[in-house]
């Protein structure tokens, strides 16, 4: 066996190399891209999860508030649970440094607390030493209020202790001093470059939250036991604190991110799929192609097992070997993939994310096997058709070529649209499940590629009755379609479906976002700390601040927007509030229920305290069940309050959905006079810009933009978070267009003979690049054409039923003929480049072995 | 006057001649028939001939035009309408009705519609295959198919037709009615012949037999 | 993390800068009140109170020791004093300790924290709490303690029947030839015990025996040359109490300012000398650290000679966590010059795995 192996497989593979080349290339790009999504994936997560893996020490256990801050006060009511476990109180905040305005994330810890919770010390070696030499960097850290600990990345670049770092905390400039530097953990994911850790009481001054916590972690004390843990914490809980396992922390940070990573999964589906097409093309290609080594081996007294075999083993071969590549290729795609994840990650939730992905062994042997098992699937079918057809019949020499049965194609393709169609539609299952969605766009895809080859045909049509010979050619066997052609249409059809129905949907997602900021910022001018990014941003501006600017007089209105997160039936969500007053008169919401605007509003100012009303977002509505006139229990540090939901609100800000409250029902609730972010309307004939220069000019820590700018960022956000799916697809398109050019040639070596008697007949050299291209250029038409409406329908599907479902909003689906009529040109042009090499070499051909070496 | 003329041809494949040294001349009307076992290079020779491929050493001239130097457009065109072709697997074009296939040099050679019409009705008449004008390839039997490809070969009126082993794939009734067909339709417009074969009957259709070994003619066979 | 935790708790490690600093030194002629001297003095830099015990269960089937410390270490001065809840300027260590002689274990836990919300002695009055571990006088002058460690829970009531003990001259003991090295010492040696102790596994033993309780507050105790000490608590049953304090030298030899002073049942210093001396008559090499302790130990004195027998021989702390010192206490029989065993003892034994050099 391994002697044949050698002999027949090897040694084949080495001297077609160009096949081999292709094939590996097709496996190593799927691989690739699967890989490169899966690791930007992990690095997303991994940067969320960092805090509770790499800061804390695993704990078992936290402690925090539904809504609002935790008062420390309340912790010595949990001082009997110190039995069982320690405890860490931690504050968190961000630090914008001045220089460059990159955001740090500020995690305020008992830092002499904190060695209470290690459960076990240095070797005794390097105690000693460490005690000598940080003993005065202890008291240095501890009775400085200004002291950072920063992680050893950013030590590497430069920073040491006894720097200063200047920048902007809330709105307040300040000035940090590098006390010590954080080791990375062992064993454990590398600290973030951005953590910046403090001393709790100076954190929590400079934080300006004195008294006030976000978390307390608990952990075990050796030999303690967690249920038992968990019931004396439960017994002790005060009312309005709520205690979670540590993991939901991280989890809150998966949901984040779950639109980009949907995103992303959607995207390594495209991988698979258009992968799978061109393998199984590959192999059936090279089965074809050596079909009478195969046939002689059988007539030699080979069993068919034995054949099969060999072909499997060469699928192996080719699959273990791109799959390597392919993890190389995929490492490096993913640094590309992460940087986008990061910056999204960064833009829209403020949350840091990895820089870089790593390559963990499960991963690489995820892709391997994958890789390896995607070659064998496809290969088994040719591998076993080679074994089991009568050897006689596989040294035919034409008769292989069967026609593929489009009529009943075409039957199935719509059959399968149309189930798909109805399944994505017509079931109506809770919010958050999706997995008719899903099973619906299968079909559809499906149907999709079934009808780019029940379109092959009618493409073909022209040829029957042209009487120009060279169409004639091209054209005719466009009307008896082969697998092959099968194949490379439908691949290209999945591929140029996934790209349009994304693109699509993605565009319907910011024209609707887009006319939804359009209609939401009003507002002059919009002010907020610097470093703040979207509503996991920790920084907020005093009362102080936000009263004396909404009092300038060029000021006509302003509106204080504060935004906090809150826990709402045991599931993350955030509460904001606005100036309802201001809001109705000079804002533009976007109310999806509870009547016309302004009118929720006003009744929400109407109601004030005494009725309290609250409007909720579409996500939030879906989330939770909720519609208008249903009255929710509001967790708030005094306690549960009831409110009235009065209006639903079109939000895409988060997909954790958010409440919107009054201001004054907020202060009296919350006691939080603080400002996120504050909307100011100007008096007529100010100016904007001037009036935001003066502003920048009076608070440095402020950042000031204009209508414009801001609306610009949010497009430049929007379009940079999907820039990177764009360049995924484009790279399952190029998979496609060069699984046509692969088709094609398959083609084009099986049909030698043919090829040859045209040139005998007197065609020539270009005549025949030709017919070889335009028959290329209809499977491509098929693909494509197929494609559009294959991708139209799952954009629909995306739209409408994925997204309401998933997220929670609802798009208006809008076609972007431009991005349409892009992707046709591009799938075109690169057809065309990869199809004139390709027919060129396939007009030179030689008729077969015998002709040239005489019979 | 011959209509093809071979010179000192040879033709090497790596370091070893397939064929060497080969004269020939094919007067108008005239049949060959290249006689001799596997690989003894007659394919290699008819190809040669049907410029199909060029030789390492030698002139070949068609109708005094040297094939050696033309041009791969000029080439193209004498096979478009000098040359004919008939090979042992037909070749015919799976997507083209045995008809299409017929018309297939004629519309190469941009005919106008009606002589189109009319020579491929005339064709399909002469190889007694008007009631399967519309078939596919697929649908007819080896000896049909041959009879096509002979059609084909002698739409455009070549003034040479290369067969190799014409009837090699085919059954001996089916095969002797190519033949036939063959002689007659070559006499009839007055076409040269050259036709590879191993089978002396095949043979028996020809002026001359060229006997061929190891890439040579045999002595006296010219 | 573990490697930032452990860092900042290496930076907590009992760290003392030497000088004084402006904290007060202790002075002789220093007026002792009471409740408010059992309480804390912050104007001092280190101040512990020291809480040990015999205890039996009802039907004495059972002997337990154990050793509760609260220690407070002062901060350098600095103008940034942290919050009300987590102070910069005073932070607190504790360890516990439970020996079960029939089970022969011995367990150990620490404790560090600011002074604040989870850690905090009051100055009025003896009202110390560290997390969950608490010690605290009431009105009657009975003293409640609570401590917890590895699964045991300790609930203790310790009653002083007698007024407390002064050692040292004019309210002063001195620990060397430098004056500063000084510190004022108090001590309850025989406090009645009863409570309730939960084991691990789950019962709840009434426990009473006998506890001895010690309170010190100075600036700087040990002097250049001192490497470490010997302490010995010895309660014997014929009402006498003995506390033994060796200061030992770089060389291995006694400092001269070494004291034994004798306590009567009624609570009064009968005699005190600087004559006495702790003969190792065994070595026991701790398997955890690799230090060797003199154990037993044979304290001779007056005449008298009494051996002190460890309960167990592992009674080694290891305090990486807190104040980084690693020491033996262990709960002792006490036996006479025939063998017959006539008390109990608490003895600390420190500065054999490690200077203790400008840690106190």
């Amino acid at each position: 066996m391994t002697w044949l192996a050698r002999r027949l497989v090897t040694r084949a593979l080495l001297r077609e190399w160009g096949r081999t080349l292709l094939t590996l290339a097709a496996v190593s790009l799927g691989v690739a891209v699967f890989l490169s999504i899966r690791l930007a994936n992990r690095a997303a997560v991994a940067s969320f999860e960092q805090f509770t893996l790499g800061v804390g020490q695993g704990s078992d256990l936290v402690i925090r508030t539904e809504a609002g801050p935790l008062w420390e006060s309340r912790l010595p009511a949990l001082r009997p649970l110190t039995e069982w476990a320690w405890m860490r109180p931690i504050i968190e905040g961000s630090f914008a440094r001045a220089q460059t305005m990159e955001g740090f994330q500020v995690l305020g810890l008992d830092l002499v607390g904190l060695g209470a919770s290690a459960n076990s010390t240095l070797p005794s070696s390097s105690e000693e030493t460490l005690h000598r030499s940080a003993t005065t960097g202890f008291y240095a850290t501890l009775q400085d209020p200004v002291a950072i600990l920063i992680p050893a990345a950013l030590a590497a670049e430069g920073w040491s202790p006894g720097d200063l770092m200047e920048g902007f905390i809330q709105e307040r400039a300040v000035r940090l001093r590098v006390a010590g530097i954080l080791p990375d953990p062992p064993h454990r994911p590398k600290l973030q470059r951005n953590l910046l850790v403090m001393d709790l009481p100076a954190a929590q001054r400079l934080l300006g939250r004195e008294g006030e916590l976000d978390r307390v972690e608990w952990g075990l004390r050796p030999g303690g036991n967690l249920p038992h843990f968990e019931a004396q914490a439960r017994r002790l809980l005060p009312p309005g604190l709520i205690m979670e396992p540590p993991e939901q922390r991280a989890e809150s940070g998966r949901t984040m991110t779950a639109a980009f990573r949907f995103n992303l999964t959607i995207l390594s589906l495209i991988a698979l799929a258009v992968g799978a097409y061109l393998l199984f093309q590959a192999f059936d290609a090279s089965v074809n192609r050596r079909r009478e080594t195969w046939a002689t081996l059988r007539a030699l007294g080979q069993a068919p097992s034995g054949v099969m075999r060999l072909v499997l083993f060469e699928a192996a071969l080719l699959g273990l070997l791109g799959s390597a590549l392919g993890i190389g290729l995929g490492w490096l795609l993913a640094q590309g993939t992460v940087q986008g994840v990061s910056r999204t990650v960064n833009a829209l939730y403020g949350a840091s994310a990895a820089q870089r992905a790593g390559m963990p062994a499960p991963e690489a042997w995820l892709a391997v096997a994958i890789g390896t098992g995607a070659c064998l699937i496809a290969a088994w079918i040719p591998a076993r058709r080679a074994a089991r057809t009568p050897p006689v019949q596989l040294l035919a020499r034409e008769g292989h070529l069967t026609p593929t049965r489009w009529g009943w194609m075409g039957l199935a393709a719509g059959t399968a649209l149309l189930l798909g169609t109805v399944l994505a539609y017509g079931l109506r299952p809770a919010p958050g499940v999706a997995w008719h969605a899903y099973a619906g766009s299968a079909l559809v895809l499906l149907g999709g590629s079934l009808l780019a080859v029940a379109l092959l045909p009618l493409l073909g049509l022209p040829g029957r009755w042209t009487r120009r010979w060279r169409l004639r050619l091209a054209l005719r066997p466009l009307l008896r379609p082969t697998g092959r052609h099968g194949f490379a249409a439908a691949a290209l059809a999945v591929a140029i479906g996934m790209t349009i129905g994304m693109g699509v949907m993605v565009q319907s997602f910011e024209r609707t976002v887009l006319a939804w900021i359009g209609s939401s910022l009003r507002a002059d001018l919009y002010v907020a700390p610097i470093g703040s990014t979207g509503a996991g941003s920790q920084h907020r501006m005093g009362a102080d601040t936000a009263d004396g600017i909404a009092s300038d007089p060029a000021v006509a209105a302003a509106d204080r927007f504060q935004i906090l997160p809150i826990t709402f039936r045991g599931r993350p969500t955030f509460l904001g509030a606005g100036d309802m007053g201001v809001q109705a008169s000079r804002g533009g919401l976007i109310l999806a229920a509870g009547g016309p605007f302004p009118g929720p509003l006003l009744a929400l100012r109407k109601g004030g305290t005494s009725d309290p009303g609250v409007l909720v977002s579409e996500t939030f509505s879906r989330h939770f069940g909720v519609r208008v006139g249903e009255v929710l229990d509001l967790p708030a540090p005094g306690g549960l309050r009831r409110a009235t939901v009065r209006g639903i609100i079109a939000d895409y800000g988060n997909e954790r959905g958010s409440l919107l409250l009054d201001r004054p029902v907020f202060l009296a609730w919350f006691q939080d006079p603080r400002v996120a972010s504050l909307a100011l309307f100007l008096r007529p004939g100010e100016s904007p810009e001037a009036f935001a220069a003066r502003l920048r000019r009076e608070h440095p820590g402020l950042q000031v933009r204009t209508n414009g700018a801001l609306r610009d960022q949010v497009t430049t956000i929007f379009r940079q978070t999907f820039a990177l799916t764009y360049a995924l697809e484009a790279i399952g398109l190029i998979v496609a267009i060069l699984g046509l050019g692969q088709g094609l040639t398959g083609l084009a070596l099986a049909r030698r003979g043919e090829i040859w008697s045209l040139r005998a007949l007197g065609a020539t050299q270009s005549d025949l690049t030709r017919i070889l291209m335009l028959e290329g250029l209809g499977v491509a038409l098929a693909g494509l054409l197929s494609g559009l409406g294959l991708g139209l329908l799952l954009a629909r599907i995306l739209v409408d039923v994925l997204n309401p479902q998933v997220f929670g909003w609802t798009l208006g689906f809008s076609v972007p003929w431009g991005f349409l009529g892009l992707v046709s040109l591009a799938t075109l042009g690169a057809a065309i480049l990869v199809l004139a090499p390709m027919a060129r070499w396939g007009a030179r051909l030689a008729a077969d072995r015998e002709v040239e070496e005489g019979a | 006057m011959a209509v093809l003329q071979a010179r000192g041809v040879g033709r090497r494949f790596e370091s070893s001649w397939v064929v060497r040294a080969l004269d020939l001349d094919l007067v108008a009307g005239e049949r060959i028939a290249l006689l001799g076992p596997s690989g003894c290079g007659k394919t290699t020779f008819l190809n040669l001939l049907g410029g199909l491929d060029r030789p390492d050493e030698g002139v070949i001239l068609l109708d005094g035009e040297s094939l050696h130097q033309a041009s791969p457009a000029r080439l193209a065109d004498l096979r478009r309408s000098r040359l004919g072709t008939v090979f042992q697997f037909f070749h015919l074009i799976p997507t083209l009705t045995a008809e299409e296939n017929i018309e297939l040099p004629l519309r190469m050679l941009a005919w106008p519609e009606a002589r189109i019409r009319e020579r491929c009705a005339e064709l399909i008449q002469a190889v007694g295959l008007a009631h399967r004008a519309a078939a596919w390839p697929s649908e007819l039997s080896g000896g049909e198919m041959q009879r096509v490809a002979v059609a084909r070969a002698l739409a455009a009126r070549p003034a040479v037709l290369l067969a190799d082993e014409p009837t090699g794939n085919l059954d001996r009734a089916s095969g002797q009615a190519v033949l036939s067909l063959l002689a007659e339709l070559t006499e009839q417009q007055g076409s040269a012949l050259v036709m590879v074969t191993h089978s002396e009957a095949a043979a028996g259709i020809c002026h001359r037999v060229l006997r061929m070994e190891d890439g040579r003619f045999l002595d006296g066979t010219l | 993390m573990k490697g930032i935790l452990a860092g900042c708790l290496a930076l907590a490690c009992g760290a003392t800068p030497p000088g004084s600093d402006g904290f007060a030194l202790a002075r002789p002629g220093y007026r002792f009140a009471f409740p408010r001297d059992h309480g804390s003095h912050p104007a001092f830099r280190t101040e512990w109170w020291y809480f040990t015990g015999h205890l039996w269960t009802g039907d004495g089937s059972r002997r337990f020791g154990y050793q509760l410390t609260f220690f407070r270490q002062a901060s350098p001065p600095a103008a940034w004093k942290g919050s009300q809840a987590w102070r910069s300027d005073q932070l607190h260590l504790a360890h516990a300790a439970l020996t079960d002689e029939k089970g022969q274990r011995f367990l150990v836990d620490e404790r560090l924290d600011r002074a604040g919300l989870m850690a905090g002695a009051t100055e009025d009055q003896l009202n110390l709490f560290q997390q969950d571990w608490r010690a605290a006088q009431d009105p009657s002058g009975r003293i409640r303690l609570h401590m917890s460690v590895r699964g045991a829970t300790l609930d203790l009531t310790l009653d002083p029947a007698t007024p407390p003990v002064i050692f040292g001259e004019d309210g002063l003991s001195r620990k060397g030839a430098d004056s500063g090295a000084a510190s004022h010492y108090l001590t309850f040696p025989r406090l009645k015990s009863q409570g309730t102790l939960r084991l691990p596994e789950g019962p709840v033993l009434a426990v009473q025996g006998l506890s001895w309780m010690d309170h010190e507050f100075s600036s700087s105790q040990l002097a250049q040359d001192q490497v470490g000490w010997d302490w010995a608590g010895i309660q014997l049953r014929d009402g006498r109490s003995l506390m033994a304090y060796r200061l030992r030298r770089k060389d291995g030899s006694q400092d001269p300012f070494s004291t034994l002073t004798e306590v009567d049942a009624a609570g009064h210093i009968q005699r005190s000398t600087r004559a006495f001396s702790l003969i190792p008559k065994g070595r026991w090499r701790s398997p955890a650290t690799g230090t060797d302790y003199p154990l037993p130990l044979v304290l001779e004195a007056w005449g008298e000679r009494f051996t002190l027998l460890p309960l167990l021989p592992n009674q080694e702390l290891q305090t990486g966590r807190s104040t980084g010192i690693t020491y033996w206490e262990g709960a002792c029989r006490v036996l006479d010059a025939t063998g017959q065993e006539i008390g109990d003892a608490y003895v600390e034994l420190t500065g054999y795995a490690h200077s203790l050099q400008g840690r106190f």
